[in-house]
């Protein structure tokens, strides 16, 4: 059952078709049906009666990074993400999911992450701040936690990592859109990090944005500040508390992952990090707002060959400018990228680079 | 002149009461407190029945013997103050007496011997006059709203009554607040709206007030954003205050709000947007960044 | 708790309101959502209720209600009543509460009503405490919590001045501040079971109401103009340069300041 909220944002659309242009996953797979319009076009008719909503129309739902470029460029202010991520929960409510979807979903609700794992413990009792490392660093990308905490301890910041650190909720709730199950990881994620009672330093800007934008709204609020490791980091350097690293003679990009790019438009951390860790600054054609895609952990869960090349793609965008350093600061776009490096390019952990 | 019953059996309401003085040409009705009485009777009310119960709480039974009092004492008018209580007393003594209610007026006058009743409606700048198609006609309004004016009644009546609880609701506990003055009864107030922005401007906020010995306010919006506490929220839907400078910074100035601050004696407005309606409200107004004025306020030594 | 009831109310979602020739408030084309402090209530309602108990929402408006009600059943709700006709149209506080006591009554026993202490919308409060005068219980309004203490209930409720924590009996009408309880989002369980569960609608006739008792007609109060003009206005100066700005400020804080 959609939302009149979400059909009214897919019956908005006017066909003007210029989020064709900038869909990520419709660039790889060149599908019509991966296109926001086309998403928005499908539901409006299940809407009215004229399509049944079936395995295929969830398959398409799910080939979308929720990446927020359609949003950020529709002419009419409509937000696609809005009625996929609806249409997500239908697909799971009849049973309509991928398989590959449904796997990771049972990861999530049985573990707390996408991999079915136990998180790695990261020993630190600290008390200035809680890190919260999120689960795609601790599992798949752990230097970059560590090389935060480091970088933490070198400008004498006393940090806390939750021994168990509970989900956030933004893995199932891109999986399956928000619903109780994932309001329940909130709350006891929350509770977890007020029962803290430290400000918390965030390292994956898409844990920031549901604890920021949804925790407040499902009545689970966190009380500290909560900041962005990049924000956090960048403070530090302002405020003198790190050193900054000679010249590298290294011409870098900084790769503006979507949640920085699009929901908190912070923009300036991430390059003054990269200034300070001694990179020749380069911007690729698509930075900042309109920085692309460069595919998310979910979407790596149950599309790893359409992501691959959509990574692709974005260091395509790199060599393009003539770069040879990806200056990444989300564990998320680490991931992705870090698939296949072309040859004479690095791919760097911003983090690392100050350590 | 129409007979004014005015109901305040938790404590006077004495800006109310000067009202219905002034509306009835001095012929009110009014229930207080024994300790009340005097004040009653120093406002200007002539017939004044006091009630000396120490648990109201079963305000279910309580309303029914308001209606059987009202019903015989017969006033045509009745007005309470819109606390907690008595908007909850009201419209059971309204559905009981069969009476149309009209529930937080900003406004009363007659027009012959009708009531009109103006409170803001549906949240934009909308002000309704309202009137009752009944022949008992109630209305609640919001403490603060208006000003005392002493008038000194000689004649007037005391008359004690009793009413005994049914027990079907009983108080067990009652904790008083401790953090310092309400808000409704400080005298400097600093209040933010969204135009603050975030949590961290309001600790701004919050700092220029403890420097001034201030309250801190917030409109709605600002607390629904979640920059603010709910008991900071000034408005309809929040407390009424009337300080003497009501300091809003960021705030637009939706009706709502004004509603719940209209009663300053001096309103300072700080806003980014030149055509924010608050700086109708407001008898100085600076069109500037917030940020910009708060923090060289808070940076000035002998504030 | 066997049987709760919660009565909520769809009210528009943007602040962009508009009002007809007779100032009533128009809901045709506005996006509606739930009350907030309802939403509350019903929350609250899920948690008081036993296992085997019933949580029934009872709403009234436009017949487009109806998947909003379900998206309740999702979440929890045994079962959804919309009371919905023209005729009902204009209600003010009293006749909403005389339609809601119909439905109330045709539902059968119920221990508990609980309600939001007042809709933003109308933000008049009142129909909480016409429905409980007009159903004969006691009535507790601004509660913030709420727990079970044998077939009484314990109630915090804030005052101007403080919390009183306040022992009632059941059957009994609560209604409750917004924020209190944040209500439950729909679980994919529920929704599955919504599936299967249809919303109950009734008219003004179902409840064996008269045209004269209800809506418009059967209102009490009635608003006879309507002006955008606000008391208070001051139209003091406006400043646009900071310093000169902050000089003046300084001077009128300092007159009230000891």
């Amino acid at each position: 059952m959609i939302s009149q909220n979400a059909l009214h944002h897919a019956e908005k659309c006017r066909f003007c078709w210029m989020c064709r242009h900038l869909c990520p996953v419709q660039h790889q797979t060149g599908k019509e049906i991966n296109t926001p319009r086309a998403k928005g076009l499908l539901l409006s008719m299940v809407n009215k009666g004229e399509q049944s909503f079936d395995k295929d129309m969830a398959q398409a739902m799910y080939e979308c990074l929720l990446c927020d470029a359609c949003t950020n460029d529709c002419a009419t202010g409509y937000q696609p993400p809005l009625f996929i991520r609806e249409a997500r929960t239908e697909a799971v409510v009849n049973e309509l999911a991928p398989e590959a979807v449904m796997t990771l979903i049972d990861n999530v609700l049985s573990t707390g992450n996408l991999y079915g794992v136990e998180k790695p413990s990261f020993g630190q009792d600290g008390t200035d701040v809680l890190v919260y490392i999120g689960e795609v660093a601790a599992v798949k990308v752990p230097e970059m936690a560590k090389n935060l905490l480091a970088v933490l301890k070198k400008a004498g910041v006393s940090a806390k990592v939750l021994d168990k650190e509970p989900a956030s909720g933004v893995m199932l709730g891109d999986l399956m859109g928000y619903t109780e199950e994932v309001r329940q990881q909130a709350v006891a994620c929350a509770e977890a990090i007020n029962a803290a009672g430290l400000p918390v330093v965030v390292l994956d800007s898409y844990d920031a944005e549901i604890m920021k934008q949804k925790y407040p709204e499902w009545g689970c609020e966190i009380k500290t500040d909560v900041v962005t490791a990049t924000a956090y980091v960048a403070g530090l350097l302002e405020q003198g508390k790190l050193e900054a690293k000679a010249a590298r003679g290294v011409k870098g990009a900084c790769h503006d992952d979507d949640r920085l790019a699009r929901t908190f438009h912070e923009f300036a951390p991430i390059r003054a990090m990269a200034k300070a860790a001694g990179y020749e600054a380069c911007e690729m054609f698509n930075h900042e707002k309109l920085a692309r895609s460069c595919g998310t952990a979910v979407a790596y869960g149950y599309m790893p060959q359409i992501v691959e090349k959509i990574a692709a793609s974005r260091w395509e965008d790199l060599e393009r400018v003539d770069c040879a350093a990806m200056l990444v600061a989300n564990p998320q776009a680490y991931l992705c990228l870090s698939g296949k490096i072309p040859e004479g390019c690095a791919l760097v952990d911003l983090f690392g680079a100050l350590v | 002149m129409t007979e004014i019953l005015v109901l305040c059996p938790f404590g006077l309401d004495p800006g109310l009461l000067s009202k219905a003085v002034e509306l009835s040409g001095g012929d009110v009705r009014i229930l207080v407190p024994g300790q009340d009485a005097r004040a009653a009777a120093a406002f200007g009310a002539g017939k004044i029945h006091t009630l000396d119960q120490t648990d109201l709480s079963d305000e279910a039974a309580f309303a029914v013997w308001l209606s059987e009092k009202t019903a015989r004492w017969g006033s045509r008018i009745i007005l309470a103050p819109a606390t907690v209580r008595m908007r909850n007393l009201m419209p059971m003594v309204a559905w009981l007496r069969g009476a149309g209610l009209t529930a937080d007026c900003t406004a009363l006058r007659m027009e012959e011997d009708r009531l009109i009743q103006t409170r803001p409606a549906f949240g934009n700048s909308l002000m309704a006059d309202i009137r009752s198609l009944s022949e008992i006609q109630m209305a609640t309004v919001r403490p603060g709203t208006f000003r005392a004016v002493e008038r000194p009644n000689p004649q007037a009546v005391i008359q004690a009554e009793s009413w005994t609880p049914g027990g079907a609701v009983i108080q067990r506990a009652f904790t008083e607040f401790t953090q310092g003055k309400p808000l409704s009864q400080a005298d400097i107030i600093v209040a933010g709206g969204m135009g603050v922005g975030s949590r961290e401007g309001f600790r701004k906020l919050e700092l220029l007030a403890a420097k001034l010995g201030a309250g801190l306010g917030a409109s709605r919006t600002a607390v629904d954003a979640g920059f603010a506490p709910y008991r900071c929220q000034v408005g309809m839907t929040g407390v009424t205050v009337c300080p003497r400078v009501y300091l809003a910074v960021g705030i637009s100035g939706a009706v709502q709000h004004l509603a719940g601050m209209s009663g300053s004696e001096k309103v300072i407005a700080i806003n980014s947007d030149p055509k924010a309606p608050i700086f109708d409200y407001a008898d100085y107004g600076i069109v500037g960044d917030w940020e910009e004025i708060v923090d060289s306020l808070l940076k000035e030594e002998d504030l | 708790m066997k049987h709760i009831l919660v009565c909520i109310k769809a009210v528009p979602a943007a602040a962009s309101v508009q009002v007809d020739g007779q100032y009533r408030l128009k809901r045709d084309g506005v996006n509606l959502q739930w009350n907030i402090a309802d939403e509350s209530a019903l929350e609250a309602a899920f948690r008081l209720k036993d296992k085997d108990g019933t949580v029934t929402v009872l709403t009234m408006g436009p017949p487009k209600l109806e998947a909003p009600l379900k998206d309740l059943l999702a979440r929890g709700a045994d079962r959804g009543v919309l009371v919905t006709d023209r005729l009902l149209a204009g209600a003010d506080t009293r006749a909403t509460a005389a339609t809601l006591k119909a439905a109330a009554e045709k539902l059968g026993p119920v221990d508990l009503i609980l309600c939001g202490r007042r809709a933003i919308d109308g933000e008049t409060g009142q129909v909480p405490g016409e429905l409980a005068a007009a159903l004969g219980i006691p009535c507790v309004s601004n509660v913030e919590r709420i727990q079970r203490e044998g077939d009484s209930l314990l109630l915090s409720r804030r005052l101007e001045d403080g919390i009183q924590l306040l022992q009632t009996r059941t059957p009994a009408l609560v209604s409750v501040c917004e924020y209190s309880y944040p209500l439950r989002l729909a679980g994919i369980l529920g929704m599955r079971r919504a599936r299967t569960m249809q919303v109950t609608l009734w008219s003004g006739a179902d409840l064996g109401m008269a045209p004269e008792e209800c809506g418009l007609k059967g209102s009490l109060t009635k608003v006879i103009a309507m002006e955008s003009k606000f008391p208070g206005l001051r139209k003091g100066p406006k400043e646009t340069r900071a310093e000169q700005g902050i000089a003046v400020v300084r001077e009128m804080l300092r007159e009230v300041r000891p």
